[in-house]
């Protein structure tokens, strides 16, 4: 009997559906892969596991048992989960660390390091790690032993099931090995393991099953010998294989790049990317998280130093210095984290829309022209549809899409050469995302070089006239046209080689 | 956010009420036109340090200026000095108004260009400044201004202290402009809210910050110099609870303490509040023990109300 069992778990954020009926179920001793490109719903899915995500509907059966999971009660039925970058405290000791919360203590309120250590001991020898590593702290030992830390908890606090979410992603080829093979032992001795990835490779050399995941749905589930890699990439790039309207974008393209960057390298997020961005084309840059995408346009402006390489807009040599200087070049960024980087959270429509244009209202003596901030607002929201009464709203009170069209009108408005769009559409519900699609496009055709930065593999090729593909930090596809092809793009992004 | 705000300023003049209705109960004497002036003068010098504090505040990145205090000294003992050396008063004090700016502005460019906390760098310029005041000083206080000097803190137009007509409401109407009117002000909003954001926008937030703590020196400057004047005397001691009392003052007229909201009539409203506790209790002969912890009890009433407040106009909406 499986040990972890889903059945029909779905889960909707917003307009978004991240899980759409789960049926998935995980045994002891197994190692089990579940596979998809971003967004496919796989942290969804761990969060509802490690119960920081409560199903809207369907049941989770833990041992047999139907468990009704918090963040609490999973680490109790022995779900442990080790996270893409480990959860530490970088200034305590790997022992205190590894007792957090759960420690030993005597009658008296003292800790009992001694018995912790003893306790710790035949883990971490088990793991091939030295007892002295106890007394380091936490912060002075690599992300791949970090990790390794972080198992010998799970299995210490007696987890039964560990869940892997891309452990890969940031380790070494040598920590890569050690880990795996960290993963067969656990095996070994009857443990479920979960293994999150997106790279197939890795699949074949440690997993006996195999779950792919798309849109939030399971859409296959394999015995590993009974698959082949080629098949599994067809199936993670499935939703993406639906009819397009293929744009040819040739005949619109004309004369000189607008943007153009020369052997640009940020360290350490990208190197040595040269591309051309032409104004009446839709350019996609797709790309896997922590491809270098957004970091190697937040240099083109202003926002991160390049080391070296060159930006050349509309053909003269440009070198942002901040990003109100590239906005004096004409260069607009809408980031990708909304809340964070993008919002006034407590402040009204007004301050939100204006704020990257404020200097076209300067009248005299440094004053504004507050009312034409409030006519210009009032004249955007009219223009992109946002729902409010009026520009005094507090944009914490929109919905996700609302508040993306505000900040979206932000850029529009502004007299731009060129906009760069960090995930755009990230969270939003389909209706605005459809909304911000026309509105993107609208300003393609008005002449302004458009770059959307996107990890949905979807929106690129629905929307892209063109698509570059970033995998660690370089430039891997330029595609244009009928080159434009689901399993190409995806295993560009991966490194799959097919 | 314009409603909440307003309500608790509505909240500040009630409590002021409430503040000269307790004390005539105890006093009655103390409602008069001298009581009123006399209240005035004390509260503006703080109360011109506060409106710079608050500007620090709302700029947001752990704004906050502990060396108002000693900037306000080491600029009253600037004008002492040189007036005592024979520089004209006018020119004397300008010059402690320009050292004020300065001692800002050093506070700036370490926050800014050196990215050292707003709290380090003021809390090490608040000994650094008062120190330079006590050695330039020698330790003591500085007299014999000539008399023209005393007209800015001593006389009246029509009936009213100068100091607070002519200098305190200009100071409290300019800063209002560039508050709501002013591409500064916006600026400064949207810095304070969200640091990350506005620079993604174009709005150079080190240089809002850098103008903020100038400014925060030269009101400072002011305040010294009004001291000066008013007690005929430079104190190189002075000012030393005018860092924590500034703050107080800014944070009950609404300045958030991480950065982003506050206003400048808030502010001129809780010196008003301030100004009177402290007035009052030396009217009555109360023991001055007593002004810390009604200080304190207003401070936590209000941000109580606000609270309250907050809720009820949420759950109205």
């Amino acid at each position: 009997m499986a040990f972890i069992e889903l059945r029909g778990v779905s889960k909707q954020f917003g307009g978004v559906r991240a899980l759409r009926g789960v049926d998935v179920a995980f045994e002891q001793g197994r190692v089990h892969a579940l596979l998809g490109e971003n967004g496919a719903g796989k942290s969804t899915l761990i969060k509802t596991l490690a119960g920081a995500v409560q199903p809207d509907s369907g049941e989770i059966t833990i041992a047999g048992q139907r468990a009704q999971l918090s963040p609490r009660s999973s680490k109790q039925l022995g779900i442990a989960v080790v996270y893409q970058e480990p959860m530490i405290y970088p200034h305590l000791s790997v022992l205190e660390n590894i007792f957090m919360g759960q420690e030993l203590v005597s009658p008296g309120g003292f800790l009992r390091r001694g018995e912790m250590a003893t306790r710790a001991t035949p883990t971490l020898t088990r793991l091939g790690l030295d007892p002295s590593i106890l007394e380091q702290p936490m912060g002075a030992l690599s992300i791949g032993y970090q990790q390794l830390v972080l198992i010998v908890q799970a299995l210490i606090q007696g987890a039964r099931a560990l869940i892997f979410d891309e452990p890969t992603s940031i380790l070494s080829k040598e920590e890569t090995d050690r880990l795996l093979g960290i993963l067969r032992g656990l095996r070994e001795s009857g443990h479920a393991v979960i293994y999150i990835t997106h790279r197939i490779e890795e699949v074949y050399q440690i997993a006996d099953e195999v779950t792919v995941l798309t849109d939030g749905a399971v859409v296959g589930h394999f015995p590993i010998a009974e698959i082949g890699s080629e098949q599994l990439l067809a199936l993670m790039s499935g939703a993406s294989k639906r009819d397009y309207q293929k744009r040819s974008s040739q005949g619109r393209v004309t004369g000189a790049p607008i943007l153009a960057a020369e052997h640009l390298c940020v360290p350490p997020y990208a190197q040595d990317l040269s591309w051309q961005i032409y104004a009446g084309e839709l350019t996609c840059v797709y790309g896997l998280v922590g491809s270098g995408r957004s970091e190697s346009f937040q240099a083109v402006f202003g926002h991160l130093r390049p080391a070296s390489g060159r930006i050349l807009l509309g053909g003269q040599p440009v070198a942002p210095r901040s990003p109100a200087h590239a906005i004096r070049l004409g260069i607009g960024y809408l980031p990708e984290d909304r809340k964070l980087q993008g919002i006034f959270a407590d402040k009204n429509l007004e301050f939100n829309q204006t704020a990257s244009v404020l200097r076209a209202f300067l009248q005299w003596l440094g004053k504004l022209d507050l009312r034409g901030l409030v006519r210009a607002t009032d004249q955007g929201m009219r223009e992109y549809g946002v729902k409010a009464k009026h520009p005094g709203v507090q944009i914490a009170l929109l919905s996700g899409g609302n508040q993306q069209k505000i900040l979206f009108t932000r850029w529009a408005k502004s007299k731009l050469k060129v906009l760069i769009l960090d995930e755009p559409t990230r969270g939003i519900d389909v209706g605005t995302k459809a909304e911000i699609h026309e509105f993107i496009r609208r300003l393609v055709d008005s002449g302004v070089g458009v770059v959307v930065i996107t990890s949905d593999l979807e929106e690129a090729l629905q929307i892209g006239d063109r698509i570059l593909v970033m995998r660690k930090g370089r430039i891997v596809e330029d595609l244009r046209g009928e080159a434009l092809n689901p399993e190409t793009i995806l295993s560009a992004a991966i490194g799959a080689r097919s | 956010m314009s409603r909440l705000l307003s309500s608790r300023n509505a909240l500040l003049v009630l409590i002021s009420a409430v503040i000269w209705i307790a004390f005539a109960a105890v006093q009655p004497s103390i409602l008069s036109a001298t009581s009123l002036r006399s209240m005035v003068v004390l509260a503006v010098e703080v109360g011109v340090i506060a409106l710079g504090q608050t500007f620090v505040i709302i700029s947001g990145g752990g704004g906050i200026d502990l060396s108002v205090g000693s900037i306000f000294a080491l600029s009253s003992v600037t004008a002492g000095l040189l007036m005592t050396h024979g520089v004209a008063w006018p020119l004397a004090a300008l010059t402690a108004l320009l050292a004020g700016l300065g001692m800002g502005a050093l506070n700036g460019v370490v926050i800014v260009a050196l990215r050292i906390p707003p709290l380090m760098t003021t809390l090490a310029t608040l000994f650094g400044y008062s120190g330079v005041a006590l050695i330039l000083s020698g330790g003591v206080d500085i007299s014999g201004f000539p008399k023209g000097f005393f007209a800015i803190g001593q006389s009246r137009l029509l009936e009213i202290p100068v100091q607070f007509l002519l200098i305190y409401l200009p100071i409290l109407l300019i800063l209002l402009f560039v508050e709501r009117a002013s591409y500064f002000g916006r600026a400064l909003y949207l810095s304070g809210t969200n640091e990350t954001a506005a620079r993604l926008s174009g709005i150079e937030v080190g240089k809002i910050r850098f103008l903020v703590y100038a400014l925060s020196g030269l009101l400072s400057g002011v305040a010294g110099i009004v001291n000066a004047s008013r007690l005929t005397v430079a104190r190189p001691d002075a000012g030393g609870s005018a860092n924590l009392v500034s703050i107080t003052i800014a944070v009950l007229g609404g300045a958030n303490i991480f950065g982003g909201e506050g206003s400048v009539v808030g502010t001129a409203l809780a010196s008003l509040a301030i100004g009177s506790v402290t007035y009052g209790l030396s009217y009555v002969n109360a023991n001055p023990v007593f002004e810390g912890g009604i200080v304190g009890g207003i401070l936590i009433f209000s941000v109580l109300a606000q609270g309250l407040l907050g809720r009820l106009q949420r759950a109205r909406a």
